[in-house]
C-alpha cells in the first residue's frame, strides 16, 4: 500500500512541477474557464432579464463542467499515452513497477482532483464578481463525480490502449466524444437501462440534486458505485490486451 | 559469480506491415553475472536493442526464456521491473521540463519509492554526475551529454541491481562519453549486472569486461574482452615474401588457413588468420617447400574494433567455426 501512495505522491508531485513550468498554460486555461462562466451568467442574464429562475443557471452551470469532466476523463489517457510516447518516457512507465496502469489512473484523478479545485474557485470567484450565488454543493459534486468518472477513467484506458496499437485513433474518439454529450444528458434515474450507461447515473445524480428533484437512498450510491469500478475494471483489462499487443509489436517507443 | 539474468534460446520476430518477417534474435543463449559489465556489439538490426528490451520486458518475444535474479520475467514481470534500471531512449529517457531532482524522485515514485528512501542516493548521484549547479534547472536546457547523466542518474535512483544501458555514448563528445565510463565502472563496482548496447567499440573495449557480439540476430561471439583480444592476436600474422605465389602453393595454404594476397613491387604481403596457431609452422612448411623467401612475419594486433569487424564481415567465430 505505501508502494502505491509513494507512486500518487510522485505523480502528484510531478503534476505541480510540469504545472509551474507550463504557467502560461495553466493561467490562459484558468482565464479561459473564468469567461466562460462569465459569460453564460451575463448571457442568461441579458437573455433572459430577471425573468430565469436560479435552478436553470445552476443546472446550466453544472452541466457544461460535467460535459467538460466527462470529455476531459475519457480524452486524457490517450493524449497522456500520446504524450510519453513523443516524449521517448513511455518504456520508462512501462518499467514502473506497479504496473503502467496505476501510473495512468494516479494521473488521471489528479487530473480530476485539481481541474475541480480550479473550476470550484473559479465558479465561486465568478459568483463572487457577478454577484450571483448558485446553489451547488460542490463537495456533494465531489463526491459523486469521483463515483462516477472511474467508469470513463475505464473507457479512456481502453482507448488509450488501442492507440497504443492503432496510434491513429482521432476519428473513434469523436464519436465517442458525441456519445458522451448523451451520457451526460440522459436519465439514469430511477433505475433503467441508461443507468448502466457510463456516467449517466452520477450526471442524472448531479443534475437531480441540484435542482432538489430527487433523494437517493444509499443502494443507489453503491449502484453508481459498481458501474463505475465495472467499467474501470473493464478498461483496465482491454488496456492490458492492447499493450501486450503494443510490448509484441515493439510500438511503446513509436508513435 | 552469482548469476544475474539468464538468456536461453531467445527468438524475437516482427512482422512489419507489407513487408516480409524480420527476425530480430535467433536463438540466443547468454547468461550475465552480478559485478559484470556486459558489452553487446553487433551493426544496426542485428538484434541488440530487441535482446536488451526482452530483458527488461519491455518487448513480448516468441519463443525462449529470460530469467533475471532467477524469476522468469514473463511471470514475475513487476518484480523483476524493480530489479531493474534501464536507459533505453537515451537522453529522452527523462522528462524535460523538470529539474533533474524532480526527474530522480519521480523515477523513484515509478519503483514505489519515497523522497526519504532515495535522498541518500539522489545527493550521491547529484555529487558523482557534477550535477550540483543544475539539480533545480529544467533538463531542456541542458546538453546532451548532462541530459544524459541524468537518465542515468534516473535508470539507478531506485538502487536496481541489474541496469540496461542502449547506446548510452550515442550523441556525446569523447571527454563526455570518457567520464561515463568511469561512472559506469564506479557503478559496476556495487555488485550490479551493467548491460551496455553500443556501436562505440573504443567505449565498450574499455568498459566491459565481457562482449557479447551480434549479426542478423544470431550471438556470433560472447567471451571477455581479454580473451577476444588475445585470441585473435594469436591468430593474425603479415607474412612478407620476396617471390609472387603461385595456384599450387596458394591451394596447399588454402587448406589450413584463411589468407588475403596483397602483391607488391618485389614483395608479396600475406595475411594469414589461423583457426589454430600451429597452424603457422604449416605455413612455413609450405612457403619453404616452394623456394618462396620470407622477408618478415609481423603479428597483427586487432584492437576490439578489428575483431569485430572479422566476425562482422565472416571471417571466423572465436571457436574457430568458419561463416558467412
Amino acid at each position: 500500500m505505501r508502494r502505491y501512495l509513494n507512486l500518487f505522491i510522485a505523480e502528484t508531485l510531478k503534476n505541480i512541477a510540469e504545472m509551474r513550468r507550463y504557467l502560461f498554460d495553466t493561467a490562459s486555461a484558468v482565464v479561459i474557464f473564468y469567461i466562460i462562466f462569465l459569460a453564460m451568467f451575463f448571457g442568461l442574464k441579458g437573455l433572459a432579464g430577471g425573468s430565469i429562475t436560479g435552478n436553470t443557471l445552476d443546472q446550466m452551470i453544472i452541466g457544461y463542467i460535467l460535459w467538460t469532466f466527462a470529455m476531459t476523463s475519457f480524452q486524457s489517457t490517450s493524449y497522456k499515452i500520446y504524450e510519453e510516447s513523443q516524449r521517448g518516457t513511455l518504456e520508462q512507465l512501462y518499467l514502473c513497477s506497479l504496473g503502467m496502469e496505476w501510473s495512468l489512473i494516479f494521473r488521471l484523478i489528479l487530473d480530476f482532483v485539481f481541474s475541480f479545485f480550479f473550476s470550484s474557485v473559479i465558479l465561486v470567484v465568478t459568483m463572487l464578481t457577478t454577484g450571483r450565488w448558485l446553489s451547488i454543493n460542490i463537495p456533494y459534486v465531489f463526491g459523486i463525480l469521483l463515483l462516477s468518472l472511474p467508469a470513463l477513467w475505464g473507457i479512456g484506458l481502453a482507448f488509450g490502449s488501442l492507440s497504443m496499437v492503432f496510434k491513429k485513433t482521432t476519428a473513434f474518439m469523436q464519436i465517442i466524444t458525441f456519445g458522451l454529450i448523451g451520457a451526460v444528458a440522459l436519465n439514469g434515474y430511477p433505475l433503467n437501462l441508461c443507468s448502466f450507461i457510463p456516467f449517466t447515473a452520477g450526471a442524472t445524480t448531479i443534475r437531480m440534486s441540484i435542482t432538489g428533484s430527487g433523494t437517493f437512498p444509499l443502494s443507489w450510491y453503491v449502484f453508481m458505485a459498481a458501474v463505475s469500478i465495472s467499467y474501470l475494471l473493464a478498461g483496465v483489462s482491454i488496456f492490458k490486451i492492447f499493450e501486450k499487443q503494443a510490448r509484441k509489436r515493439n510500438l511503446l517507443n513509436q508513435y | 559469480m552469482e548469476k544475474a539474468i539468464a538468456v536461453e534460446g531467445l527468438y524475437k520476430v516482427y512482422h512489419p506491415k507489407r513487408a516480409d518477417k524480420v527476425i530480430a534474435v535467433d536463438h540466443i543463449t547468454f547468461d550475465g553475472y552480478f559485478g559484470e559489465i556486459l558489452g553487446i556489439l553487433g551493426p544496426n538490426g542485428s538484434g541488440k536493442t530487441s535482446t536488451i528490451k526482452s530483458i527488461a520486458s519491455i518487448i513480448d518475444f516468441e519463443e525462449g526464456r529470460i530469467e533475471v535474479m532467477g524469476q522468469d520475467n514473463r511471470r514475475r514481470r513487476k518484480q523483476i521491473v524493480q530489479h531493474i534500471g534501464a536507459v533505453l531512449e537515451g537522453s529522452r529517457n527523462v522528462y524535460w521540463t523538470m529539474s533533474p531532482l524532480e526527474n530522480m524522485i519521480y523515477f523513484a515514485g515509478l519503483k514505489g519509492m519515497s523522497k526519504r528512501d532515495v535522498q541518500e542516493r539522489v545527493d550521491k548521484y547529484i555529487e558523482l554526475l557534477n550535477l550540483e549547479e543544475v539539480a533545480h534547472k529544467q533538463v531542456r536546457s541542458f546538453s546532451k551529454g548532462m541530459q544524459q547523466k541524468v537518465a542515468i542518474a534516473c535508470a539507478l535512483i531506485a538502487d536496481p541491481r541489474i541496469v540496461l544501458l542502449d547506446e548510452p555514448t550515442l550523441g556525446l563528445d569523447v571527454e563526455t562519453s570518457r567520464k561515463m565510463q568511469t561512472f559506469i565502472k564506479e557503478i559496476a563496482k556495487e555488485q550490479r549486472h551493467i548491460m551496455i548496447t553500443s556501436h562505440d567499440m573504443r567505449f565498450i573495449e574499455k568498459t566491459c569486461s565481457r562482449v557479447i557480439i551480434m549479426k542478423k540476430g544470431k550471438l556470433i561471439a560472447d567471451d571477455s574482452v581479454k580473451n577476444l583480444n588475445q585470441f585473435f592476436r594469436k591468430q593474425a600474422f603479415k607474412l612478407t615474401v620476396r617471390n609472387h605465389l603461385n595456384t599450387p602453393l596458394l591451394k596447399e595454404m588454402e587448406a589450413c588457413c584463411e589468407f588475403r594476397i596483397e602483391s607488391h613491387e618485389g614483395f608479396t604481403e600475406l595475411f594469414l588468420i589461423f583457426n589454430d596457431s600451429q597452424a603457422l609452422y604449416s605455413v612455413f612448411d609450405i612457403l619453404r617447400k616452394y623456394n618462396i623467401e620470407l622477408l618478415g612475419v609481423d603479428v597483427i594486433k586487432d584492437d576490439l574494433e578489428d575483431i569485430f569487424l572479422k566476425l562482422i564481415n565472416g571471417y571466423l567465430t572465436n571457436n574457430g567455426e568458419e561463416r558467412q
